[in-house]
């Protein structure tokens, strides 16, 4: 597969060097990284894990190009990042749908913007409602849809453009654990994570160490990076996983991390 | 069996819904009515109903022309008021040397009273048409402008920030996200503006005209017609709720469901 900025299925990688980030507004100043360092390898599933508040966003904002680092650079396919980055598909907080545009409107927003060809982009767009379960609603309006089923078609809408990189912001925080569940295990039904490199953001310990190959361990803000882990389950991973004597280790290992640094 | 509504159903619904408004309606007229004929109130203070209606019969075809003059000059007003008003809400919003110099000026304008204008604009621009026109678009103007304003601006940081990194330009992102999710108070704006834009109108025409409700009702006014004179005003109402409801409907036609449950994001709007 060829994708927009010609890297080939070998995936991008994400290089983070040195990056402070400060707000200022009205001139008190509020620090919210410091010194941040952070590689991603091309195709691999990196987890952000952190307090509330302590500046996870801001860090997936910068490597979307949508903030300016207030020093250090990011570099994306080794290259770097200078205005927004669009071989980038994001997952916010919220499900951001636009209210006026169908589910399918919706999930084609990223063809209408990028001007893709229609037919196929229609049809890509039909598979990938099919697959979370919202054949049917195609011509729905976001407010006609629950929490999950919206999150689900924001979902597809990062992924109608096949980016070589997701960027998603705690994106099931706001459902409930069943829901949570689901959705975890639909990223790699849709493809969301396999040939593309994702950059996860969460403060789900265990929903962390489930996804991820690579899991960063954020102080409280200004944040800086307290510890890696490396998570070396084999990919697609099914909720077996969650019962190994492993996970459990990784997970308890981490709660240790928060509980000495007072997070928890 | 679950049953979907046929529009038939909705659209009788919706009569059920108004009914107890046009009962009320119906049970003022007939105490007014009553009263009037129970005290004898003289028809020089209180015109009856009935006496009102039949004016408006005798007197249809006069009341006719000269509420298409008024219309005439409101709904220029409006529209003149509409196609400046939305892009000046656009500039002030895109342009921060605007919106510093521009902005504050009109805001501060608005505590002159418009109406007191009329006078100033005759005598500038005569008796014809235009002097009403410009006094209806200068009153209509600001409602607009406001809502434009609010409306843009409120779109939510979260959907610009997805249309970034989409890679849109400024241009798609206001016509594709800015502007839709500011109609619904682009709207509100300009239905307030249709109501300000008749009495505009009507306002030029009190200080001077030879045609359009507004002079009809210095005319019945001068000859003690009190009845001619409610009449007028019933056209006058007629007018604005017609020109109410024409936006109304193109909003309806322009405007996808979820956003045409309008809000008034008005503020501070006066005459
Ligand atoms: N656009 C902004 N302007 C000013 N301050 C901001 C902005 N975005 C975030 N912040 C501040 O940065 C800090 C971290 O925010 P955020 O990255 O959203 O945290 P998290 O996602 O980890 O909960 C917060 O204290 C917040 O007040
Ligand atoms: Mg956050």
């Amino acid at each position: 597969m060829q994708s927009p900025d010609g890297n080939d299925s070998n995936g991008v990688g994400i290089s983070v060097c040195a990056i402070n980030m400060a707000f200022e507004r009205r001139g008190s100043r509020v620090d919210v990284l410091s010194d941040i360092n952070l590689d991603i390898a091309p195709r691999k599933f990196c987890s952000i894990l952190g307090p509330s508040g302590c500046g996870k966003s801001t860090l997936l904002m910068l490597v979307a190009g949508l903030y300016q680092p207030s020093s250090g650079r990011i570099l994306v396919n080794g290259q770097t990042l200078k205005g927004c980055y669009s071989d980038c598909g994001i997952v916010f907080q919220t499900d951001v749908l636009l209210p006026w545009l169908s589910v399918l409107g919706n999930v084609l927003l990223p063809a209408d913007v990028k001007k893709l060809p229609k037919a196929a982009a229609t049809e890509r767009a039909r598979t990938l409602l099919e697959q979370v379960g919202l054949n049917g609603f195609e011509t729905h309006y976001p407010n006609e849809l629950s929490g999950g089923m919206r999150q689900r078609a924001s979902l597809c809408r990062a992924l109608l453009h096949e980016p070589a990189v997701m960027l998603m912001d705690e994106p099931f925080g706001a459902l409930d654990a069943l829901t949570r569940e689901r959705m975890q295990s639909d990223l790699t039904k849709l493809g969301a994570t396999d040939p593309r490199t994702v950059l996860f953001i969460t403060h789900d310990i265990e929903e962390a160490v489930f996804l991820s190959d690579q899991v960063v361990v954020l102080s409280q803000r200004p944040a800086s990076i307290l510890r890696q882990f490396d998570v070396n389950f084999p990919h697609p991973r099914t909720s077996d996983i969650r019962r190994t004597q492993e996970f459990h280790h990784i997970v308890d290992e981490i709660r240790e991390l928060f509980r000495e640094t007072g997070i928890l | 069996m679950p049953r979907r509504n046929t529009f038939l159903e909705k659209q009788g619904y919706r009569i059920l819904d108004s009914l107890p408004v046009v009962a009320t309606f119906i049970g003022i007229l007939v105490m007014w009515e009553g009263a009037t004929v129970l005290f004898e109130i003289p028809s020089y203070t209180l015109p009856a109903p009935s006496e009102i209606g039949a004016v408006m019969i005798e007197k249809r075809w006069q009341l006719y022309e000269h509420s298409q003059i008024t219309l005439m000059e409101s709904a220029i007003g409006l529209g003149l008021s509409i196609v400046l008003s939305i892009p000046l809400g656009i500039l002030i919003v895109y342009s921060k040397l605007i919106e510093r110099t521009v902005y504050p000026l009109l805001v501060a304008s608005q505590a002159v009273p418009k109406v007191a204008l009329a006078p100033i604009f005759v005598v500038w621009f005569g008796f014809g048409l235009l002097p009403k026109v410009l006094i209806a678009f200068f009153i209509a103007f600001f409602p607009i402008v406001v809502n434009t304003v609010v409306g843009l601006s409120r779109t939510p940081p979260e959907m610009i920030h997805l249309m970034r990194s989409l890679g849109a330009s400024p241009l798609q992102i206001l016509l594709r996200v800015r502007l839709m999710s500011a109609a619904p108070y682009i709207f509100a704006g300009i239905k307030i503006a249709a109501a300000f834009a008749v009495v505009g109108a009507i306002v030029g025409e009190f200080i001077a005209a030879s045609s359009g409700l507004g002079y009809m009702q210095l005319v019945a006014n001068n000859n003690f017609e009190i009845p001619l004179l409610f009449a007028t005003l019933v056209a006058l109402s007629l007018m604005g709720i017609f020109l109410f409801y024409l936006v109304a409907l193109v909003e309806m036609l322009l405007l996808p469901k979820p956003l045409r449950k309008s809000e008034t994001g008005l503020e501070g709007s006066t005459l």
